[in-house]
């Protein structure tokens, strides 16, 4: 390494502790809330659901009308028992009423404001989502957080077209990162390891993609595992420009199809992103010749961990193949490729990451680190991991030594 | 000196179901405390479990606790820590009440008698965040040998009722044998 480099490198490393420092603060920079706080945060939920206050009552077991109007105007205390009811009677999670920033306010709305062709999916993932955005929370509260490294806001992708400012921004993370033209292995480790994006990989069903979301000190790629392993990683490739380049609305960003999308400029970005961070245009053209055959697109394929779709756009957008062979790619089955190519195996390891679990690693391990302090229950660690309280517990026996 | 007792909702339950109340009752009933959250959870079971109707009933038992201002908001976050995210708003709100009722119980209650406090719960979550916070935490069998120590039943019968309550279905040891329910005590009543 160069003295140069090294200084490159010492210079990125001290960017990113100050980074992290900054968004650790932000994570536990939230005030106890006062009596007026709260009492105004009541009111604007019962006037944003158009209920007066004998109708908020009427869904209260707990609260009269008078007892209500004094609670708003901070001239009487809440208990714990009338906060929780308060909160199912305004339709949010307790916790929501006492933060400054509501997860479910940005998360959730997402889920019930977008026109999504499956809504139950992508509400299913918005829960998970939402989930895991209060597990950080509360981790952070109990001194076990999980801060991450905040969006490159701007950064080199400003100027150009979307698909310029993609290709550039891959580049420099390739640059950054010393990637040259190879393939990345472990693309949710280098998106968690250098860019602070937690990533969850779960089955969802069809109809939704994968999502990026932001919240203070926290970021999380939640990405459907219902493709093959390929698919999954250009998903996260496409959120990971979303967190770099912070193009979210109020923190998060739903894809329900990452090339369903039209000119969207932030998803054409995204694609261009994706397809630039695991396909290095120049690594891509030591693969493929001319002329052209399908079995470079299969060599392109399984070299840098890429779906055929993906492959097919970016030979194209590459200059490496024309229209007809794009779209004579995309109809092609994958399995006939890979057949054709004597790729089979690599065409069953891919395959067999459909419906795979991943967790967030640094959320999970905050999680378990938090369960065997005894400051976290069993109900949230298995909540995020996906299992019951008892596979949770029996786990836990043996790997950790916390017996139930 | 004697401490005031939090009673988690499992806890009554577990006595209640087989008709133990008084027992508890007459041992260690004037050092029970409970919260409005445990009140309001052992309403909603009745129609689950009948004999609750009897912790509501009980003469022993003193008004439960409101906690209110930051109290309240602590144990509603106390309560995130016990919860997943898709559980009943209510759910495990009253171990996180009574946890921060116990943990700040001499400045909440200002009792002479009772000045400190532990946390009585079946629930394994709820016990190890107990622990983590400071509490001493007893458990259902704990209760049994206190009942015992207290002469308001004898060992075998210890033993008949923490059988008849593993067959209701209640979450205990299974292994509890004498040594746990008839032994002595380390808690001082």
């Amino acid at each position: 390494m160069t003295g140069v480099q090294v200084a490159r490198t010492f210079r990125r490393s001290l960017a990113m502790l100050a980074l992290y420092a900054i968004f650790a603060w932000l994570g536990k920079r939230r005030v106890t809330i006062t009596r007026e706080g709260l009492a105004g945060r009541i009111r604007r939920l019962r006037e944003q659901m158009a209920l007066t206050q004998h109708q908020l009552a009427e869904r209260m077991p707990s609260l009269d009308q008078p007892k209500i109007s004094k609670i708003e105007t901070g001239e009487r205390g809440v208990s714990s028992l009338e906060l929780v009811d308060l909160a199912t009677a305004l339709g949010v999670h307790p916790g929501d009423l006492l933060d400054d920033r509501p997860i479910g306010e940005f998360v959730g709305m997402a889920a019930r404001s977008g026109s999504y062709r499956e809504r139950t999916t992508v509400e299913t993932a918005v829960a998970r989502t939402e989930a895991a955005v209060r597990l950080h929370r509360t981790l952070e509260r109990l001194g076990h957080g999980a801060a991450s490294v905040p969006a490159v806001a701007g950064g080199p992708a400003t100027g150009g077209s979307p698909v310029t400012q993609g290709k550039r921004l891959a580049a420099w993370v390739r640059s950054e990162l010393r990637l040259g033209d190879d393939p990345i292995g472990d693309l949710i480790g280098m998106a968690e390891d250098q860019f602070g994006l937690n990533v969850l990989v779960d089955y969802f069903g069809d109809g939704f993609d994968g999502l990026c979301v932001h919240d203070d000190g926290f970021a999380l790629a939640v990405v459907n595992s219902n493709g093959p392993e390929s698919r999954q990683r250009f998903t996260i490739a496409h959120e990971l420009c979303h967190h770099l380049q912070n193009d979210l609305e109020d923190g998060l960003h739903v894809d329900e199809s990452l090339f369903g999308a039209g000119g969207n400029p932030s998803e054409v970005r995204a694609n261009a992103f994706a397809a630039c961070l695991l396909m290095p245009p120049a690594g891509v053209r030591g693969l493929v010749g001319q002329p052209f055959r399908p079995e470079m697109a299969a060599a392109v394929q399984y070299f840098f961990g890429a779906s055929l779709l993906a492959v097919a756009f970016h030979l194209r957008n590459l200059r490496l193949i024309d229209d007809r062979w794009r779209e004579q790619l995309r109809a092609t089955a994958v399995i006939q490729l890979a057949q054709m190519a004597g790729r089979e195996a690599d065409y069953r390891a891919d395959d067999a990451a459909r419906r795979r679990l991943v967790l967030p690693r640094r959320l999970h391990h905050a999680a378990l680190d938090a369960f065997v302090t005894g400051d976290l229950g069993v109900g949230p660690v298995a909540e995020l991991r996906g299992e019951t309280d008892e596979e949770f517990l029996a786990w836990a026996e043996e790997n950790l030594g916390v017996r139930g | 000196m004697a401490a005031a007792i939090y009673l988690d909702t499992g806890v009554f339950w577990s006595f209640a179901v087989v008709d133990a109340l008084g027992h508890l009752g007459s041992a260690v009933g004037r050092q029970v405390r409970w919260t409005e959250a445990v009140e309001a959870e052992v309403k909603r079971n009745t129609g689950r479990c009948f004999e609750l109707w009897n912790v509501l009933s009980a003469p022993w038992l003193r008004r439960p606790i409101r906690l209110e201002g930051q109290l309240a908001v602590e144990a509603v976050r106390l309560r995130d820590s016990l919860a997943r995210s898709s559980d009943p708003p209510l759910m495990h709100l009253g171990e996180a009440e009574s946890i921060v009722a116990a943990t700040n119980h001499a400045t909440l209650t200002n009792e002479a008698e009772h000045p400190v406090a532990v946390f009585a719960s079946d629930d394994f979550s709820a016990r190890r965040l107990g622990r983590q916070r400071g509490l001493e935490v007893l458990a259902t069998e704990d209760l049994l040998r206190v009942c015992v120590e207290a002469g308001t039943i004898g060992c075998d019968e210890a033993l008949r009722l923490h059988r008849r309550m593993l067959q209701a279905g209640r979450s205990l040891d299974v292994h509890a044998g004498v040594d746990r329910l008839c032994g002595r005590s380390h808690f001082s009543r």
